[in-house]
């Protein structure tokens, strides 16, 4: 996923999937509510998704994904085409959180996120062939925050390292560290959940010590 | 990835309530230039109101009208800054806030200790001119906050308090771009505790109507 190639000189998506939510987009500002649902359909598994991996609560994700396309709706008018239209939804998701987070005071963090909740992760040969979801689900739990978001941001739902920068408040390098740190650590994890063998290594290294 | 399912018909009745066409806001940059004019009359009208300081000659255009195009120039980036925080995914990183914080600060001690060094002029009234120049450049600044935050509100200002700060210390910069032309007096304590005082203090200012903002918008609509 070259950052490089992600939009043309224009700023525009090159990706035809995101030139058609930038269609759509235009459609919904001029007042058309097929596009508007067009952009739902996109984009609302997603959002919901990306909002369940931040809440930790799918029942909490969708009522707050119902509140991000309202703030969509009512703030319509701030999407410049023919930008991406990704980062500007997921930026308003990640604030709807933030203001729900903040009414609810800091319960969430202890909330666990369950198998069924979590998204559809694309993991490499490696971590399919050692782990089952429930592996996945836990290790994901024991990564960082801020490394996991960026990781989910980039490897599931496709955002650039600039993207991710500019939707976190972040530089683009800082963004590309974050994620590569979180699948490190991933993969770190996967590996001593699934291998016996190195459990035993372990457990030699500790008793020669 | 899969399909969200159907439209809820309560979100599709919501969106529908006031479905009319909505003009795209036009990229920060261009929003303040088009309020440009706007800016410059304030930041100019001091110095058609009061009279320039008398050692102008002694300083040259290098230390006194090129610092005030710069810091114009300076102010009207930050403006810019601050508006691009109010567009979603659109977030300024800290690596660059902060150097821009370097550069305002460097740009203010700077010019002002060699406007020192080339006119050292003191005040008898030390603490009456200290006020009255925090005082005058708050009151300059104020209107320029306003011109930001009407162009702030009318986006989505996901990092209120951050598009505040911004603002805040554009329209202090912006302020005394042209005070420093109008007050005599050079000396640092007096330059940095009124004046660069005073751009620190119109940048809280932002941060608290930021603050406020988000404090009363944090309800679903």
């Amino acid at each position: 996923m070259a950052d490089e190639s992600h939009t043309d000189e224009d700023g525009a998506p090159r990706d035809p999937e995101d030139r058609d939510l930038v269609s759509l987009m235009k459609g919904y500002q001029d007042g058309r509510i097929e596009c508007f649902e067009g952009i739902y359909a996109a984009l609302g598994h997603q959002i919901v998704n990306y909002l369940t991996t931040l809440a930790r609560n799918r029942a909490r994700a969708e009522d707050l994904a119902q509140e991000v396309f309202l703030q969509m709706h009512r703030s319509r008018h701030t999407y410049t085409p023919p930008r991406p239209v990704k980062p500007w939804v997921f930026g308003i998701a990640r604030n709807v959180f933030r203001m729900d987070r903040r009414k609810r005071g800091r319960l969430a963090r202890h909330e666990t996120t369950v198998e069924e909740d979590l998204p559809v992760f694309p993991v490499d040969a490696f971590a399919e062939h050692f782990s089952e979801r429930g592996g996945l689900a836990r290790a994901l739990e024991q990564v960082r925050e801020n490394r996991r978001e960026a990781l989910l941001l980039h490897f599931v739902w496709g955002f650039s390292f600039r993207e991710i920068g500019q939707l976190l408040g972040i530089s683009r390098s800082a963004a590309k560290v974050r994620s590569h740190r979180g699948m490190k650590d991933l993969r770190e994890l996967l590996a001593d959940e699934s291998s016996p063998e190195s459990d035993e290594a372990t457990r030699g290294e500790a008793t020669n010590e | 990835m899969s399909d969200a399912g159907p439209l809820p018909e309560r979100l599709r009745s919501r969106i529908e309530e006031d479905l009319e066409p909505v003009r795209p806001l036009r990229p920060s940059w261009k929003r303040v230039l088009i309020v440009a004019p706007v800016i410059l009359a304030l930041v100019l009208g001091p110095l058609l109101l009061w009279e320039v300081r008398g050692d102008l000659d002694r300083l040259g255009a290098m230390l006194s009208w090129v610092p005030l195009a710069l810091q114009i120039f300076l102010g009207l980036v930050l403006l810019a800054l601050a508006l691009r925080e109010t567009i979603p995914g659109w977030h300024t990183s800290r690596g660059v806030l902060v150097a821009f914080g370097v550069v305002v600060v460097a740009l203010h001690v700077g010019i002002n200790l060699l406007i020192y060094t080339r006119s050292p002029t003191q005040s008898d009234a030390f603490f009456r001119h200290l006020w009255g120049c925090y005082r005058w450049q708050t009151l300059l600044g104020l209107p320029l906050l306003a011109v930001n935050a009407c162009l702030a509100v009318r986006a989505l200002p996901l990092h209120p308090k951050t598009a505040g700060f911004l603002g805040g210390i554009a329209s202090g910069l912006l302020a005394e771009a042209s005070l420093r032309l109008v007050c005599p007096v050079t000396v640092p304590a007096h330059v940095f505790v009124a004046h660069g005082g005073a751009i620190l203090g119109l940048g809280l200012l932002g941060v608290a109507a930021g603050w406020l903002w988000e404090c009363t918008s944090s309800e679903p609509g």
